[in-house]
Order: structure tokens, then sequence, then C-alpha cells
């Protein structure tokens, strides 16, 4: 059986003869072409939002990766706006929700693309009422080059990162000439294993068909040696150490970025994908929060906060690398939907050096979410869902030593289930080897659920997002007073008040100081203004009651008018008149 | 009257003709001053004039396009006759990353030019330009260069590029720049008297400049800052001018973001110009030494950048050190100094760059030391103003003149010009050329240069033969620095044989030991093609032996990112 024995290839193959006039079927994994389809479909029907469709560039096998954005429009027309270079006038708070930064995890895709369906067929109120102030936009994919191995033609394979050639064995021959093949035929790569003195693994007790590493402390011996599912085709001695794959762009972002390591990428930023992802958010100063789907978390297990450091100069600072304690505090609304909706999945890895998701948060200073929507194979210690942060003696381990259980976010997951997942290892002879066995989790499987179980997680997610698109910063002009003192000269004063669930900057930004000021502007002539000064940068004002006050002395003459400004850093301006008493 | 002699010396030294550092007293072949500074169009010019003149040896293209759509010229110097070009251990040189650094463009343009002239002429140049090749980028921010040289400028301001900034986060960009109010094409300092109210006084030595008054005393003038107005009305000068970030804190090496590292951009290689760089150089293995050339100080510098790394390894250091100190005897009044050491912190410099994300032998040079103006190493805190009256009669300084200010109404401009600090006075030009592109050559030489021997002999059986092949690097610099092997960088170095059918590896190892007898260590795998991951060290050989099956002649390779390939071949 090819693939994700669950979803076969039936659907494999309808997907992947669909044309661009056919309608993509609705809750499957898409090709590249058919996944961009679907997005352009989505945006040329009728819906009560605003819909665009933008390409924020080019992967380096030249597919367009697509973005989606939508609004309820400001008037009913359904004219375009310049999404590009959106003037400031026309700025809403914007949610950015992406996913396919992994290559083998195609999950994120769908469910945004049935998000952003679901979204297009509200009706205008419950538009309204969901979208509110918000732009919202969809990345479905962002790795559209990795994500194709998943459609290709020939034994199913899973392999992590882009289409970048990469030397793995840095052995200057041929790219990529040790592959791992099918050796037994039956139709997916898996892994291989020899006992041997020099093994480390040993089976699991409880969970057949999976392995753990030994554990010496409690007198265990390795058993096994493990290898991928491969010949030895260039004869170095080592077995498929050069796959066929590139680059992950879940580990291309700078923060934390781990330099001298070839699926970091040579850099960061160094593929043309995530530096299309990173000038597309650096040039929408807008967005205000980011949620992204893949198999990287801070949801289900909250970030560990850190001391916080203090505002030292430039020159003395160091760079943040653990979460502000009350930062952590606008991720806990979606952490306790996320854990009563079971729409969240714990993450198999501790942390991920160069994520997208962290970037945003540390050195963008945003808002940032990141949900792990489906494994296969969640420890079981962790299957239930908590509500206790992460701490340094409750983080996830990568370890296998756990036991596997179904997962809360996998509608109607089992243990049965799960074991669809993995091929029962078998015996073969390998030709360099000798006896070894072929099995383990098969491609794919554990990432990504069968195809009938997304829409279940689309009505899961969908309330996520609802409350992600309910909470923002939200600056208001509060009282605005202006009093003549005397004949010609006034005092005038005026409230900033933020009235939305977010604080008007996140305490990451206060400090590195990155996105763009809120600003309050008074339009005065220089000579007018004896005292106060013409623009403002408004400092954090907390969620709900954040407020601040502002003066200043002016000459002038009764009934003149004069215009203040008030330029939110996410949101388009507000402007009053006031006229002089 | 020693120093007066010795400064009359020199001045006749650099007022003799360009040709006069060749070996020969003919003209040259291409005439070129070296007394100006050339601007971004006129340095294309040059190249073009390179390549016109030595076809058979320059090639120009473009690195990329900078913000502002200037070609990033780069010039290939080698001698296309004697092998495949990336087969040649290469030398990297660029200069002006801070676009008012902008003197070692020329020392690049003198570099070629020196190099292409003396060719057939010096021998120690010939073999250069035979056995290695040259990328020289004489501007890597052409935008800062054209605009330091054409706009009103200090001689610090701007080190930046020219995309535009939001630098005090008013939502506008670049819109209270510094304001070259009087025309004469540099950014001055503005002072106002005020009567007894002042925090300034004119110093009683010389009544052109202005000293802080002691406590209790009260000054005649107050400083300004400089030159400016206040085009945005927010009640500060000059706060948000061009660009506003640094090339030179935008590459991938130990990379930290803006508000631990100014300047650095919001990932490494946002600049397309930094980008372009460091694409030429990933894009370029050969590249086994890089020279950067800003200005100033008399500075040789070396990384480590910052502390993330505490040392590069000790074997790698005394190649550094050897160089450094060369060069320090090579230019006069220049220290050898390590950046995080005795300067200050870079995180994600370019030479850092090169050094410790390629593993490339890389410098800095802070071209013009003060103590250059006398020759002396005695601090001298008027020597700026002795050398404008004395030497360059009085051009580098200008007078306070009145100016009616529409913030700060009648104040007056003067002060120092953007060529009376960091560049060397246009005379005194060609010697640093001279001198630092000996100082890139003299590295040049050093780069690796790989022999590569092989013997036979029968046994150790009476149907195999032995095969002792000895790899010797005669070169200072390493064809693999330690921080590369520590760091896996690249790719190793590969020591290979290439068999007939009818031939077999028996076994393969390392000889070793210090009267290199010792063959202790076996190469299980892949025994055809060894990899040597640490390369072949400064000054010294690697032997390697096979045990081979089958008769006839065996071909042996060797083949290094920047050490270059050789073959031979042994036996019957």
């Amino acid at each position: 059986m090819n693939k994700h024995n669950i979803f076969g290839m039936t659907l494999v193959c309808l997907f992947a003869t669909l044309s661009h006039a056919q309608s993509p079927p609705r809750f499957s994994y898409l090709k590249a072409n058919n996944l961009n389809a679907a997005m352009r479909q989505l945006a040329a029907r009728d819906s009560n939002a605003k819909i665009e469709i933008t390409s924020i560039g080019k992967t380096g096998e030249g597919r367009e990766i697509l973005a989606l954005t939508m609004c309820v429009p400001r008037q009913k027309s359904r004219q375009a706006w310049p999404i590009n270079i959106q003037p400031r006038a026309m700025w809403k708070s914007g949610l950015l929700v992406v996913s396919g930064l992994e290559s083998n995890s195609l999950i994120g895709s769908s469910v945004i693309l049935g998000l952003a369906e679901k979204i297009a067929n509200l009706e205008l109120e419950p538009l309204a009422q969901t979208l509110g102030e918000r732009m919202l936009i969809f990345i479905p994919r962002v790795d559209l080059d990795g994500s194709e191995r998943y459609f290709a033609s020939g034994p199913a394979q899973e392999q992590l990162g882009n289409a970048r050639a990469i030397d793995w064995d840095r052995d200057g021959r041929a790219l990529n000439e040790d592959t791992p093949v099918d050796l037994n035929h039956d139709g997916i790569i898996t892994q291989m294993r020899q006992r041997h003195l020099s093994g480390t693994w040993i089976d699991d007790p409880e969970n057949k068909g999976l392995m753990r590493l030994a554990d010496a402390s409690k007198g265990e011996r390795g058993v096994y040696r493990v290898f991928p599912e491969a010949l030895d085709q260039d004869n170095d001695g080592s077995f498929g150490e050069d796959p066929n794959c590139g680059v992950r762009l879940d580990r291309n972002f700078p923060h934390g970025f781990q330099e001298h390591h070839l699926p970091s990428g040579p850099h960061a930023v160094s593929e043309p994908a995530s530096r299309a992802l990173a000038d597309f958010v650096l040039a929408r100063p807008w967005i205000e929060t980011v949620l992204v789907y893949g198999s990287h978390d801070n949801i289900h297990t909250l970030p560990m906060a850190g001391k916080q450091q203090k505002q030292k100069s430039f020159r003395r600072r160091s760079e943040v690398t653990q979460y502000h304690s009350e930062d952590i505090k606008l991720l806990e609304p979606i952490h306790d939907l996320a854990h009563e909706s079971k729409a969240c999945a714990q993450s198999r890895v501790q942390s991920i050096s160069g994520s997208f998701e962290d970037w945003t948060y540390y050195q963008l200073g945003l808002v940032s979410a990141a949900i792990n929507l489906f494994d296969a194979g969640t420890p079981k210690e962790n299957a239930q869902p908590t509500t206790k942060k992460r701490n340094p003696s409750s983080q996830p381990t990568t370890k296998p030593t756990s036991s596997f259980t179904s997962q809360p976010s996998t509608p109607k997951s089992s243990k049965e289930n799960k074991q669809k997942g993995i091929s029962p290892w078998k015996a073969f002879l390998h030709p360099t080897l000798g006896k070894i066995e072929i099995g383990g989790w098969k491609p794919f499987y554990r990432d990504n659920p069968a195809p009938e179980h997304i829409p279940s997680m689309v009505n899961r997610q969908f309330p996520i997002l609802s409350l992600l698109l309910s909470r923002s910063a939200r600056l208001n002009l509060g009282d605005v007073q202006c009093k003549q003192l005397t004949e010609g000269l006034f005092e005038l004063k005026a409230w900033v008040i933020n009235e939305g669930e977010h604080p008007s900057q996140t305490k990451q930004n206060t400090f590195n100081r990155f996105a763009p000021s809120d600003l309050l502007i008074l339009e005065v002539t220089k000579e007018s203004l004896l005292s106060g000064q013409r623009r403002h940068t408004i400092a954090s004002l907390e969620a709900k009651s954040g407020r601040k006050k502002y003066q200043w002395l002016l000459k002038g003459r009764s009934g003149d008018s004069i215009h203040l400004h008030l330029s939110p850093a996410h949101t388009s301006p507000l402007t009053k008149e006031i006229v002089l008493p | 009257m020693k120093s007066l002699l010795f400064l009359a010396f020199s001045l006749f030294l650099c007022a003799s003709s360009t040709w006069s550092q060749t070996a020969d007293t003919s003209a040259p072949k291409m005439e070129l001053a070296f007394n100006r500074y050339y601007d971004h169009k006129e340095i294309g010019e040059i190249l073009q004039r390179f390549k016109t003149t030595w076809p058979q040896f320059v090639d120009v293209g473009s690195m990329g396009k900078s913000f502002q759509g200037r070609e990033m010229w780069v010039l290939t110097l080698q001698n296309r006759k004697t092998g495949p070009e990336n087969e040649k251990a290469a030398m990297y040189i660029d200069a002006n990353i801070h676009g008012n650094e902008v003197q070692g463009a020329e020392v690049c343009l003198y570099t070629i030019w020196y190099l292409l002239e003396n060719y057939g002429e010096i021998e120690r140049v010939t073999k250069l330009v035979d056995e290695k090749v040259f990328y020289i980028a004489p501007t890597v921010n052409p935008d800062g260069r054209d605009f330091w040289l054409h706009q009103g400028n200090t001689s610090s301001s701007s080190r930046s590029g020219q995309r535009p900034i939001d630098n005090d986060r008013d939502g506008l960009l670049d819109e209270d720049p510094p304001n070259d109010l009087d025309g004469d094409g540099n950014i001055l300092r503005m002072r106002k008297k005020v009567e007894k109210n002042g925090t300034h006084k004119t110093d009683p030595e010389d009544d052109r400049f202005l000293i802080r008054v002691e406590a209790g005393e009260s000054g005649d003038y107050v400083l300004l800052g400089s030159e400016g107005i206040d085009d945005d009305h927010d009640g500060r000068l000059n706060e948000d001018g061009p660009g506003g970030y640094d090339m030179n804190r935008n590459n991938p090496a130990d990379w930290r973001p803006p508000y631990v590292q100014y300047g650095a951009g919001p990932y490494p290689f946002s600049e397309p110009e930094a980008r372009s760089v460091g694409n030429f150089l990933l894009n370029h293995p050969n590249i086994a030494s890089v020279q950067s050339y800003h200005n100033a100080g008399g500075m040789i510098l070396r990384g480590p950048g910052a502390d993330y790394v505490s040392e590069y390894p000790r074997a790698d250091l005394r190649v550094y050190d050897a160089i450094g100190k060369e060069g320090a005897k090579i230019l006069p009044f220049y220290r050898y100094m390590v950046l995080f050491k005795d300067l200050y912190t870079v995180h994600g410099g370019f030479v850092n760059f090169a050094a410790e994300t390629l593993g490339i032998i890389s410098f800095t040079n802070e071209l013009w030391s003060e103590s250059q103006r006398f020759h002396t190493k005695e601090r001298n805190r008027n020597a700026r103003r002795e050398f404008n009256d004395l030497v360059m009669m009085g051009s580098l300084y200008r007078e306070w003149k009145p100016y009616k200010h529409p913030q700060y109404g009648d104040i007056e401009i003067g002060g120092w010009t953007k060529e009376s600090s960091r560049v060397n006075p246009r005379f005194m030009l060609e010697e640093t050329c001279h001198r630092n592109a000996i100082f890139t050559l003299n590295q040049a030489e050093h780069m690796p240069r790989v022999t590569l021997n092989a013997e036979m002999r029968s046994g150790p059986t009476e149907k195999t033969r032995t095969v002792r092949v000895t790899v010797t690097n005669n070169a200072l610099i390493p064809t693999r620095t330690a921080l590369a092997a520590q760091k896996r960088i690249g790719l190793p170095d590969f020591l290979g044989i290439r068999l007939r059918e009818s031939q077999e590896i028996i076994a393969a190892m390392e000889v070793s030991g210090p009267a290199h007898n010792e063959t202790n260590k076996i190469i299980p795998n892949d025994p055809g093609r060894l990899r040597l991951e640490s390369g072949v060290g400064s000054k010294s050989r690697r032997q390697f032996q096979w045990i081979i099956a089958g008769e006839g002649p065996l071909e042996i390779y060797f083949e290094s990112q920047k050490g270059g390939a050789k073959k031979t071949t042994v036996g019957s």
C-alpha cells in the first residue's frame, strides 16, 4: 500500500489529475498547483467578505506562494484595494495564519483552506461578528516544493526540507547519490534495523512496532542499530546518508538560528520562500498577531517565562531568549480554549531553533501562537489536556521513551488507528548488512490524519481563529478638552485609551522597539504651538484599562479649528477636529 | 628639523608619477591617477578600461544591484591559460561597505593596476597572476559612496546604505536629515552667540575654535550640533537622515537583531548589497583569503567579532599572527588587532562572515592613521589644525559664517570639512594604496600551494603493490582552516585513486609519526576517496598509503576547494 494507507491511492490519483478548471476536492491534501487553484477559486467566488489573492513570492523551484486576505468590506463594493502598498487610511489590525513551513506536514494547508471557505460562506452578520475590524491573511503553504514529495510517484518517502540540493554527506560527489530506497518493494520507504553489539535501540514494550532508546540508567542495553531503508549506493559504508531533501523552512528564521547545521540552511532566511514570507510580514506593519500551524507548539504547552531583562543601553543588551510573563498571558485564552475543544496536540520536540513564530515574537514583537494540529504518536502522559505552563521539569521530551497513544486533536483517533500507521518489522536480506528487519512509521502518517478528519479539525480550529480575531489592541481618543486660558491662548488636553484585549505593544516590543510606534499628532503650525510636541510616540498602553494624557498650550483665535490625529501602529488613523472655544 | 626633512622627502615621493611603483621606468600601459576619489560611474569606467587594456587577464561582472539600482562591480583577474578558475586559490578584496569610508576603492583600483602593469615585469607578480585568482570589488556600497562624494556630509556620515528607514519611529522615512545649509558640500557645525550665557567660549590659542567653559565661568556661544534644520518640526534636528543601518552588521555570522546590534537589519542579508556579496562568496568556494577596506585608525583587524567564540583555534591564530605582524611592518602606523578584544564587539560583520561562517582567513584594514600626518606617533591634539594650516593651505577648515536659521535665528556655520579626517589627504593617497595593495598581495602569496607526490613499490605480498602519496602545502595558509574543520564548513579535501577494472584497493592508511613511518590510521570506509577534513595544514604535509592488487598505472588526485586540484600517475 502506497503512503497513508487510510486515505489510499484513489484520492491521491484524483488530486494529481485535477485540472485548474475543475473544483478541487473540499477536504483533502492538495498538490501545490491545485492548492493555488483552490485559493484563486475561493477569491473569485461570491462572498460577503472582501477576498484578495496576493503572490508573496516564489519558491526555489518557481512555485508561487499565495496569500489570501479577507476582511469585511468598508463599503459594499468589491473594489480591490492595493494590498501590497495599502494606504495607511485602509489599515486594519492583521491576523496572519501560516502553515506548510514543514514539507512533511500538509494538514495545516487543508485546515487553512477549510477555514477560509468557512469564512467566505458566512452571512453578513456572522461575518462582521467574526472578522470585525480585522484583516485576516492566510498563507496555507510556504514550502510548496518540499511538500510535493507527498504526491510524487514511486515509493512513498517522507523527507524534511525544501528542494535545495544539499550534499548531505559532504563527499563532493554527485548530489543525493545515496538516497533511501524501497528495498522490500512494499511501496513505502521506512527504516531498517539490525541486531548489533553497537545497537542503542530496543523494542518499546508499550508500543507494538515502535522502538525506543535503551536507558542505561535502568540497566537496559541496546539491541538494534537503525538506518533509513537504503542501500550503500556510493559504497562509502553509510546507508541512505545523502537523501534528496533540503533546508527546513521552519528552522530558517533568525531567532536562535543554528549556524553550521545543514538542515537549517547556509544562513538564516537563505531560502527564497522564507525570504518571501519575511519580506511579506515586514512590509505589512499592520499585522499584529501570527498563528502558525505545523508541528511546533506554544499553545498546548505555554512557553516558559524568562527572567525579565532590565532596559539597558543598546550597547549592553543581550538577546532575549525567553518569553515575558505578561506576553504569555496573551496566549493563555487560546491555550484554554484549545484544550477545552481538543484543538491542539503536544509537540514532540522541545524547542525549534530558527522558527518563524519565534522570529515574529522575539524580533518583531508580535503576538505569535503556534499550534500543532496533529501527532499520531503523542506521548501518553501528555495526552490529557494540561493547563500547566511549560517549566523546566514538565517540558515535553524528544526521547521516544514514553508510551504512545491517541492524541487529543485527532477525531476518533485510537490505538488501532495508530497501529495502521506502523509497518510491522519484517525480515530482509540486505546485500551489504545481511540479515535485517524493515518497518516502523509509515511515511507522512504521523503528522497527517486521514482526510475525512479534516472537516472536524476545521470546526475545532474555527473558534480558535474567532478568538484570535476578537483580541487585539484598540486605541481610541478619549476625552478631548480645550479651554481658553486668556484671549488667544488655549490649553488642549487629550486622553488616548486602549479599549482592546491586547496591550498596545507586547512587552517584547517595548524592549526591542522593532514594530512602529503608535503616534499622536497635533496638526498645528510651529508658531502656534507654545508648549507640547506636535508628534508624540505613545508608550505601551495596557489592555482594557491603559490610558495616557497629553497636553498642549496653543496660540490661536476662538473659532479656529485644529486637527488631532491618532495613528495606531496597526490600524488606520483617527482624526478629531477641535474648534478653539 | 628631522621631521621636516622626512616630511619633505615623503612629499617628494608622493609627488612622483603613478608608474614610479613599477619596476620599469617606461610609461604605464594605462594611466590612472591615485590622488583623487572616484565615484561609482567613474569606477565602472576604469574597470572597463582595465578589461580593454588587458583582456587576457580581466573580466568585469556585477554581483548584483544596490538598493538604488547601481551595479555592484567585481573584477576577476587571472591568467585563464594556466588552469580553470575554480581550481585555483582565490583572493577576494572589497571596500567601502560604509558609505563614508571611501579610499578603499582606490586601493582596490591600485591593486588591479599594479598586478596588471607588472605582469611579466616583476616575477612575484607574474606568479601571482598565473597561479591565483583575484576577485576585486572596489565599492560594495555604491549608493553610500556616491551619497558621500556628491552630497553634504561629515567625515563620519553616512555609513549606511540609502534604503529609507524610520530611525525615530515616527512613521515617516528619512524626513529629517542633516541639511547642507550653505551648500558647500559639507555638513559643518552650527553655533549661536549668546553673550555670557553660553556653554562655550573661543579658544584663546586659536579663535576659530570653541572650548567648553570651566565650572562657574560663562561663555558666549552654544553649539547647536550638525548643520541642519528641524525638517519634521518635532523639536529635534537631523534625527532621521538617509538610511540608518549598517551593512557590516547584516551578515549571517553571529547575527543579532537590531535591539542588540545597532544597524543589523531585520534579518541577515536583508540588504541587497550585503546579500550580493554574501552570495558571491558562497558561490566561490575557492576563495581562500579575504580583505576588506574601511577607514580609519590604522588597524589590521581580524575576528572574532564577538566573544561567542572565545578565540580562533590555535593553528589559525598562528597564520593570522604571521600575516598580521608582517602587515604591521608593511604599513607604518598600523596596529594588528583583534576586533572584539582590542576594538569593540561586532555581530554580523563581514569579515566574521568570511572567517567564521565560511572558514576563510580574513582581515579588515582601517585605512589612514592620524599619525601619518606628520609621520610621528607622538600625540598632538592640535595635529589636525597644524596639518590644515601648514600642509593643506587651510583647505580642510571652513571659517564661521553667519546664517539665518529658520528655528534658531541668527547663527554661524563653520568647522571641519568631510575630508579633514578619516580619509587620506589626496596627495597622500597613493602611498596608502601601494602599501595596502602589497599587504593583500602578501596574503595572496600565502594562500595554499599544494604539491602531490606519489611513489610505488611492490609488496607487501607477491601480488600487491604499495603506493605512498605525499600531499604538501608549501604556504602559510592551510587548505582548510582549523575552524572550518571544527565546524565542518564547506567540503573536506579529498585524496583519491582512480582504479582500472582489474585493480582493487586492499587497504588505505594514513602515515604518521615523527619520522613518517607509522601507519596506524586505517581508513575503513570509501578507501578510494580519502576524506581530509582538516585539509593540509600550514607549511606541512600529509602522507597516505594504499595497498593495491592488480597491475597497471594508477592515477592519484587531490581535490581541495581552496587548495586547488592536482593529479599524478604512478606505476606502469
